[in-house]
């Protein structure tokens, strides 16, 4: 296992600014995980395999977690946890996601605790204001970044800085079943995200338009860009029909110009 | 509510356009800073509109001080969205008319989940599916480039929230109400993008085959080939339905069904049904 000690503190600082990140919706979130697992291969050496962990995590989060209010496994963190290790030790993407997935609902918990220790600085800056103390309470709601900070920066360090031994000793039994296993896995774990979208979209209603995108994948093999090209051309179409029913039926009735 | 037209706008000469947009990055930087179960994103209302409100009120301490704990009144909302009814709040509290804090609570209320709702779509599911699709697929190519799209698209997105700020203070929120048809139309649209790419997304990243090839006597019937000739990517594509099927079941939860399907693929494998 080779994780140097300032690859491991790189990576708890990259976990603390990645909790602020994320709750404040700043630079990284669109493609959350695959940014994630960028950045910890950039750390790790070996960007191409923390892409290609990355990618696959990121496909089973997709935009909507949970789904009818249950917890949403926190796939930053087993990114960097899954990706780190298998790096750190040679292990490819399977060793990744035999590791990665279970700490990603372990970590579920991390959300739960800065949102309970978010608490405790609210009440301080409520008194702070009670007692005219302004600028006081504004530090207290800042101080909560410590608390996201620490709630997933102490959990990596620990991980990455004890977990050599348990992870190195892990990967070195995982049998042939098992990592053959998580090789069909990773090839089957995107249905996981799309299954979820599908259901948060109104999918019963315009199935078809799945079913474009599938063809022009499956049967034309357009790249996944070129099918978006397509997408933004359809939906700049009925952008435009359904602007021109609109005015059409309000023509006359309702101004809504005056803004 | 919300109907100052723009000359009536320099009201307070308390205030600078400095401060007002002070409101609009402390509100951007500590939105969900103190994110706590129970007022949520208080501190980042408090935080964001205190020292405007302090700057407008300053003289009556009494005064701000009870305005500040009524903004630690529970606040929970699309952060993009958040930027206007914060804007519209600012432009409120800059009247200075008696009671105005009440007002903007309300307004905060019960603005927080019909501007979630299409937020949540426009600004967030939506964009984070199809660029972070686009990105996971470039990426699973060894390729950053989908990554690279989705930075700079979060970066336009800056300046997005900017002009919702801007159009909560100076126009009101009752503009998300006269262009609520065209939030819609844009939903819309932008749900079809989503789902086009879904569907590419389905075909070219979930891959699994059946290398299982059964033998009868000197028959041999190639599984796998018997089902691309029916339709290529046969299986991934019924593999999404199953789980969508799944998914929809009471007590089923996004833990339980990644559990099921490294199941489903260890057992696949184990009995050589499932491969690569």
């Amino acid at each position: 296992m080779h994780i140097a000690i300032w690859q491991i503190l790189l990576l708890t600082l990259f976990a603390a600014f990645l909790a602020y990140d994320f709750s404040s919706q700043f630079v990284l979130i669109n493609a959350g995980v695959v940014c994630v697992g960028f950045i910890t291969g950039l750390i790790m050496g070996d960007v191409k395999t923390g892409l290609l962990i990355g990618g696959t995590m990121q496909l089973m989060t997709l935009g909507v977690g949970g789904f009818g209010g249950s917890s949403v496994p926190d796939y930053n963190i087993g990114t960097i946890i899954g990706t780190a290790f298998a790096i750190g030790s040679g292990a490819g993407l399977e060793a990744a996601l035999a590791i990665g997935i279970p700490v990603a609902t372990l970590a579920v918990q991390l959300d739960v605790i800065r949102k309970m220790g978010g608490s405790f600085f609210i009440h301080k800056a409520m008194k702070a204001v009670d007692n005219y103390e302004n600028k006081k309470a504004y530090h207290w709601i800042t101080s909560g970044v410590f608390m996201s900070a620490a709630a997933y920066g102490i959990p990596v360090f620990i991980a990455l800085a004890f977990g050599q031994g348990v992870v190195t000793a892990f990967i070195k039994w995982m049998p042939i079943w098992l990592i053959s296993g998580f090789k069909v896995a990773g090839g089957l774990l995107p249905v996981v995200g799309i299954s979820i979208l599908l259901r948060y979209m109104p999918f019963k209603s315009y199935w078809f338009f799945v079913l474009a995108g599938f063809f022009l994948s499956a049967y034309l093999n357009v790249p996944i860009l070129g099918i978006a090209i397509v997408g933004v051309i359809i939906a700049a179409i009925s952008f435009k029909q359904d602007s021109s029913n609109t005015k059409l039926a309000a023509e006359g009735v309702d101004n809504d110009d005056e803004i | 509510m919300m109907t100052k037209s723009k000359n009536e706008k320099s009201v307070s000469e308390k205030v600078t356009k400095k401060d007002v947009r002070g409101v609009y990055y402390r509100w951007w930087l500590q939105s969900q800073i103190c994110f706590n179960y129970e007022t949520m994103q208080s501190g980042g209302v408090v935080a964001a509109l205190g020292p405007f409100i302090e700057k407008i009120y300053g003289k009556n301490k009494e005064l701000v001080k009870q305005k500040l704990k009524q903004y630690f009144q529970f606040f929970n909302i699309n952060p993009y969205m958040g930027n206007m009814v914060l804007g519209s709040v600012a432009a409120l509290e800059e009247t200075e008319e008696e009671n105005v804090t009440e007002t903007a609570n309300a307004l905060k209320t019960g603005l927080m989940g019909p501007l979630s709702g299409i937020g949540d779509s426009i600004f967030y599911v939506i964009p984070m599916s199809v660029l972070g699709a686009i990105a996971a697929y470039m990426a699973k190519q060894g390729s950053a480039i989908g990554l690279g799209i989705a930075v700079a698209f979060t970066l336009i997105m800056l300046w997005v929230r900017l002009k919702l700020f801007d159009i909560g203070y100076n126009v009101g929120t009752n503009f998300i109400t006269t262009k609520r048809a065209m939030f819609d139309k844009l939903t819309k649209s932008a749900t079809i993008l989503g789902l086009i790419v879904i569907g590419g997304l389905l075909a070219s990243t979930v891959s699994v085959k059946v290398p299982f090839v059964f033998t009868y006597g000197a028959v041999k019937t190639n599984i796998q080939g018997i089902l691309d000739s029916i339709m290529p990517k046969l299986l991934p594509l019924g593999m999404t339905f199953f789980a969508y099927w799944i998914i929809g079941k009471k007590k089923m939860t996004t833990v339980k069904l990644v559990f099921l399907i490294i199941a489903i693929a260890i057992l696949g494998s184990v009995t050589g049904i499932l491969g690569v």
